[in-house]
C-alpha cells in the first residue's frame, strides 16, 4: 500500500488522545451519578469500591484493547472518531511487535523532556511524534472527520462535566453526607482517644518501680528510695508515667520531711495530670506542715473527689479539719475512714485522742512519714503525736551517721556537709526538747512553740543544703 | 596493527566530542538512566511494642481508667462497627477481584519496564556507535538497532545477575549455619570461609558488572546472543579487570561530581531558606523571597536534572562503547 494520505497535525491528534480518554471519563461519570443517587452510606460505598476495580481492569483491559484496535482497525475510537490511522511511514500496516511497543511503551519516550516528543509533531517534516519514530510509524488522516471529533469532544467534555457536577450534588443533599460526616467525627473521637489512652499507659516496669519505692521507703531506706524514683521517672515514657513518677518523688522528699520540695514535685505532678489524688494529697501534708490548714483541707477534699474509696485520704482530711479547729468534722472524717478500714488501730486512737482532748488549737498531724511532726501546745497528747517526734529523732540521728562517710571526700562540697551537720545539731535539741515535754505530758511554752517554728525553718536549710550536695538525677 | 589499548584521556574527548555533536543521545541517556533507578525503598519503623502494655493507674485503677474505657469503648465501637458494616457491604469477591487486578498491574508494570529498559540502553548504544563512526544518529536508527537486541539485553541483566546472588546467597548460608551450628571451637574455620566469601563476592560482582558492560555492547553492535556475548566477555573483563576498574572508578568520580553540581544550587536554596524562616520574624517579605528561591530552584532542578543525568549517562555509554570497539575481537572464537 502506498501512502497517498497526509499526516495528521498536532491539533487532530491531540483531540483524538482528548477524545479517547473522554469517553472512558463520560462512562465512569455516568456510573459515578449512578452511585450518587444511593441514600446509604452502604450502597454509595459499593459503587465506588466497583469504580475502583472498573479503574483497575480499564488500565489492564486498555492495553490489551488499544494494542487490538490498532492492530485491527489502525487506532482506539478516538483515533477512529478523529478519521485517524497509525501506520508505517510508507502507509503500511504495522507489525503486530511494532504496534505492542509503541502503543504500550514508546509514549513513555515521548513523556520523557516534559511531553517535548509530542510537540516534536508541530516541528518535524513528518509530523512525527517521537514515539512514532521508535518505531517508524505514523499518524494519517484517512478521513475528513474533524467535526466529527469536535462535536465527540465537546458532547463527552460536557456529559462528562455535567454528570461529576450532579454527583457531587446529589451526594452533598443526600443522608449519606450525614452518614459520612459522622464517620469522620467517629474516627476522629477515636484517634484522640487513641491519644489519651496511650498517655494513660502506665508500664509494667514502672509499676514494679513505683512498688519498690515503696518497699524502701517502708524499710527506711529514704536515700535509696529517691534514687529509685528519679530513675523511675528517667524511664517514663507516657504522660501517665510521668506524672506518676513526679508525685512518688514527691512522697519520698515528704517522708524526708523536705516539705517545699515535694511540694513543687506535687505541684509537677498535677501540671501533667490534673486527676492524681496521690499528688492532692501529698500537698495536703505539706499544707499541714505550713500550718495552711485550710489550703489543707481543699486539696485532700480535692483527692477525696478523685479517689473516695481510699479511707487514708478522710483519715488526713479529718486531720487537717483538726487542725482548722473544726473538731466536728475531724471527727466525721476520722469516722468514715475507720468505716472504710476498720483495720487501722492508728485512726481508732486518733478518733479517741480527738474525741478526748480538751483543747480545740491542737493540731494533730501524725500518721506516716508524709506528714509533718506533730506541733501541739498543750497536754493531751497523742501516741502519734510523741511517734512523729520520736520518728524526726530517728531521722536526724541516721543522718548524724551518715554525714561523716561524705567528710574527706572531694567529690562533697565539704563545707555544706559541715554546715548540714551543725543544723542536725540544731534541729536534733530542739526536737530532744519537744520529745521529752510531751513524754512527760508538759505543757508547751510560746518559747516552744517558737522553737517549733525555728524547727522547720532549720529542716527546710537542711533539705535545701542536701540536694545542693547530693543533686537530684 | 591496531592498538588495542586505551587511555582515559583519550577516551573521554573523544566521548565529550561525540555526544556534544549528537544531542540526540542525551534522549537515551535519560531514558535508560529514568528506569534504572526506579527501584523504591522502604523504611519500615518497627512499632513500640512497649506501648503495648497493661493499663495501670496506682492511685485509683476504678475511677477515672474505667471512665475512659467506658468512652473509648463507645466511639471505638461506633467507628469500628460501621467500618465492618461497609465492608461486608461489598461482596468479597470484588476484593478478590480488586486484588488481583492490582496484583497483574504491577506486574505488567514489571515486565513493561523491563522491556524499556533494555530498549533504551540497546537504543543509547547503539546510537553512541552510530556516532563513534561516521554517521549521525537519529531515534529511528537506534531504536530499529535496539529492538533485536532487546531479548539478550533482558537476559543479560536477568540471569547472570540472579545466578550470581543465589549462588553467593548459598555460600553465605552455609557458612553462616555452620558459624551457629559448629562447636565453637571449630567456629573459626567458618569465620574465615565467610570473610574469604564476602571478598569473592565482591571481587565476583565488580567482574560481572564489568562483563554486564562488556556483554550488552556485544549483544547490541556484534548482534550476538546474549549468552555467547556473557561469556566471551566475562573473558574479556577478566584479561582487562584492572584496566576497566580504573575506568570505572573515574567514571564514578565524574557521576559524583555531577551530583554535586545538581545538589549544590538546591543546597544553596535550603541555606537561603532556613536563614529566611529563621530571620521572617524580623522581616516577613524575607519569607516570601525564601519561598520564592525555593520555587524557582526546584524548577532548574526538575527541568535541569534529567538532562544533566541524560548527557552524564550517555557519556559514560560512549565511553564504553568506545573502549570495547577498542579491544572487541581480542577473546572471539
Amino acid at each position: 500500500m502506498t501512502n497517498n494520505q497526509p499526516a495528521a497535525g498536532f491539533f487532530l491528534r491531540f483531540l483524538a488522545y482528548f477524545n479517547e480518554k473522554l469517553i472512558f471519563l463520560l462512562l465512569a461519570s455516568l456510573y459515578l451519578w449512578n452511585v450518587s443517587k444511593n441514600s446509604t452510606l452502604n450502597s454509595v460505598y459499593q459503587g465506588i469500591v466497583i469504580l475502583l476495580v472498573i479503574i483497575v481492569f480499564y488500565f489492564l483491559l486498555g492495553m490489551v484493547y488499544t494494542v487490538l484496535f490498532t492492530h485491527y482497525f489502525g487506532g482506539d475510537i478516538g483515533k477512529l472518531l478523529g478519521g485517524l490511522r497509525v501506520r508505517d511511514q510508507s502507509g503500511n500496516k504495522l507489525t503486530f511487535n511494532k504496534i505492542l511497543f509503541r502503543q504500550l511503551l514508546s509514549y513513555k519516550f515521548s513523556w520523557l523532556v516534559f511531553g517535548l516528543g509530542f510537540l516534536s509533531i508541530l516541528k518535524d517534516p513528518n509530523k512525527q511524534a517521537w514515539h512514532d519514530k521508535t518505531v517508524d510509524s505514523n499518524v494519517f488522516r484517512v478521513q475528513p472527520l474533524l467535526p466529527l471529533a469536535l462535536l465527540v469532544f465537546l458532547l463527552t467534555l460536557g456529559g462528562s462535566g455535567y454528570f461529576l457536577k450532579s454527583s457531587f450534588d446529589n451526594f452533598l443533599n443526600s443522608p449519606v453526607k450525614q452518614e459520612v460526616l459522622g464517620l469522620v467525627a467517629a474516627f476522629q473521637e477515636q484517634s484522640k482517644n487513641n491519644q489519651k489512652t496511650s498517655d494513660q499507659k502506665i508500664s509494667k516496669q514502672i509499676q514494679d518501680q513505683q512498688l519498690q519505692v515503696y518497699d524502701l521507703m517502708k524499710a527506711n531506706k529514704i536515700d535509696e528510695a529517691l534514687k529509685e524514683a528519679q530513675l523511675m521517672l528517667i524511664n517514663s515514657k507516657t504522660t501517665s508515667e510521668k506524672s506518676i513518677s513526679t508525685q512518688v518523688i514527691g512522697e519520698v522528699y515528704a517522708s524526708k520531711l523536705d516539705h517545699p520540695t515535694a511540694k513543687t514535685y506535687f505541684t509537677d505532678a498535677l501540671k501533667l495530670d490534673q486527676n492524681l489524688p496521690g499528688a492532692y494529697i501529698g500537698l495536703a501534708a505539706a499544707n499541714i506542715r505550713e500550718k495552711d490548714f485550710q489550703q489543707a483541707i481543699a486539696n485532700a477534699q480535692k483527692a477525696i473527689d478523685l479517689a473516695p474509696s481510699r479511707s487514708d485520704y478522710y483519715y488526713l482530711l479529718g486531720l487537717a479539719y483538726y487542725g482548722a479547729k473544726d473538731k466536728d468534722k475531724a471527727i466525721q472524717n476520722i469516722e468514715k475512714a475507720i468505716q472504710g478500714n476498720p483495720n487501722v488501730e492508728e485512726y481508732k486512737k486518733t478518733l479517741e485522742d480527738i474525741k478526748n482532748s480538751t483543747s480545740q488549737t491542737t493540731t494533730n498531724q501524725t500518721q506516716t512519714k508524709t506528714t509533718a511532726p506533730a506541733q501541739p501546745t498543750g497536754p493531751g497528747y497523742t501516741q502519734a503525736d510523741i511517734k512523729s517526734w520520736q520518728d524526726e529523732l530517728s531521722y536526724i540521728n541516721q543522718d548524724l551517721s551518715n554525714i561523716p562517710k561524705f567528710l574527706g571526700n572531694s567529690s562533697y562540697d565539704q563545707g555544706k556537709l559541715n554546715q548540714m551537720s551543725t543544723l542536725l545539731d540544731q534541729r536534733k535539741a530542739i526536737a530532744n526538747q519537744i520529745y521529752t515535754k510531751m513524754v512527760n505530758n508538759q505543757t508547751l511554752t510560746t518559747q516552744d512553740e517558737q522553737a517549733m517554728n525555728t524547727y522547720d525553718q532549720l529542716t527546710s536549710q537542711y533539705a535545701s543544703l542536701a540536694n545542693q550536695v547530693f543533686p537530684r538525677q | 596493527m591496531e592498538d588495542k589499548n586505551w587511555s582515559i584521556s583519550e577516551l573521554y574527548s573523544k566521548s565529550w566530542q561525540i555526544i556534544k555533536d549528537n544531542k540526540i543521545l542525551w534522549l537515551f541517556g535519560m531514558a535508560a538512566v529514568g528506569l534504572s533507578s526506579g527501584s523504591s525503598r522502604t523504611n519500615i519503623k518497627s512499632g513500640d511494642i512497649d506501648s503495648i502494655r497493661k493499663f495501670f493507674q496506682n492511685n485509683d485503677p476504678g475511677t477515672t481508667s474505667n471512665k475512659i474505657t467506658q468512652v473509648l469503648g463507645a466511639s471505638t465501637d461506633t467507628f469500628a462497627e460501621t467500618i465492618k458494616n461497609l465492608f461486608f457491604a461489598v461482596p468479597i469477591w470484588v476484593y478478590v477481584l480488586f486484588g488481583l487486578g492490582i496484583l497483574l498491574l504491577i506486574l505488567a508494570g514489571i515486565v513493561l519496564n523491563l522491556i524499556y529498559s533494555a530498549w533504551a540502553n540497546g537504543a543509547l548504544i547503539a546510537g553512541v556507535n552510530a556516532g563513534t563512526g561516521s554517521q549521525k544518529p537519529t531515534i529511528s536508527q537506534s531504536s530499529n538497532n535496539a529492538f533485536p537486541a532487546i531479548k539478550g539485553l533482558i537476559w543479560l541483566n536477568i540471569i547472570p545477575t540472579l545466578i550470581f546472588f543465589l549462588i553467593a546467597a548459598a555460600v553465605l548460608g552455609i557458612l553462616i549455619l555452620g558459624i551457629i551450628l559448629l562447636p565453637s571451637f571449630y567456629k573459626a574455620i567458618p569465620i574465615i570461609l565467610t570473610v574469604i566469601a564476602v571478598i569473592g563476592a565482591f571481587i565476583g560482582w565488580l567482574l560481572l558488572t564489568l562483563t554486564q558492560i562488556w556483554a550488552s555492547r556485544r549483544v547490541v553492535i556484534d548482534g550476538k546472543p546474549g549468552k555467547q556475548s556473557f561469556l566471551t566477555s566475562f573473558k574479556l573483563a577478566k584479561g582487562r579487570f584492572w584496566k576497566m576498574l580504573g575506568l570505572g572508578i573515574v567514571n564514578i568520580l565524574i557521576s559524583l561530581a555531577v551530583g554535586f553540581i545538581i545538589a549544590f544550587p538546591l543546597l544553596i536554596a535550603g541555606g537561603i531558606t532556613i536563614f529566611s524562616v529563621l530571620f521572617s520574624k524580623s522581616n516577613s517579605s524575607l519569607l516570601g523571597f525564601a519561598i520564592l528561591s525555593v520555587i524557582v530552584t526546584a524548577l532548574i532542578y526538575i527541568f535541569i536534572s534529567p538532562i544533566l543525568f541524560g548527557i552524564l549517562n550517555s557519556f559514560k555509554a560512549t565511553v564504553w562503547t568506545l573502549a570495547y570497539n577498542k579491544i572487541k575481537g581480542e577473546y572471539d572464537e
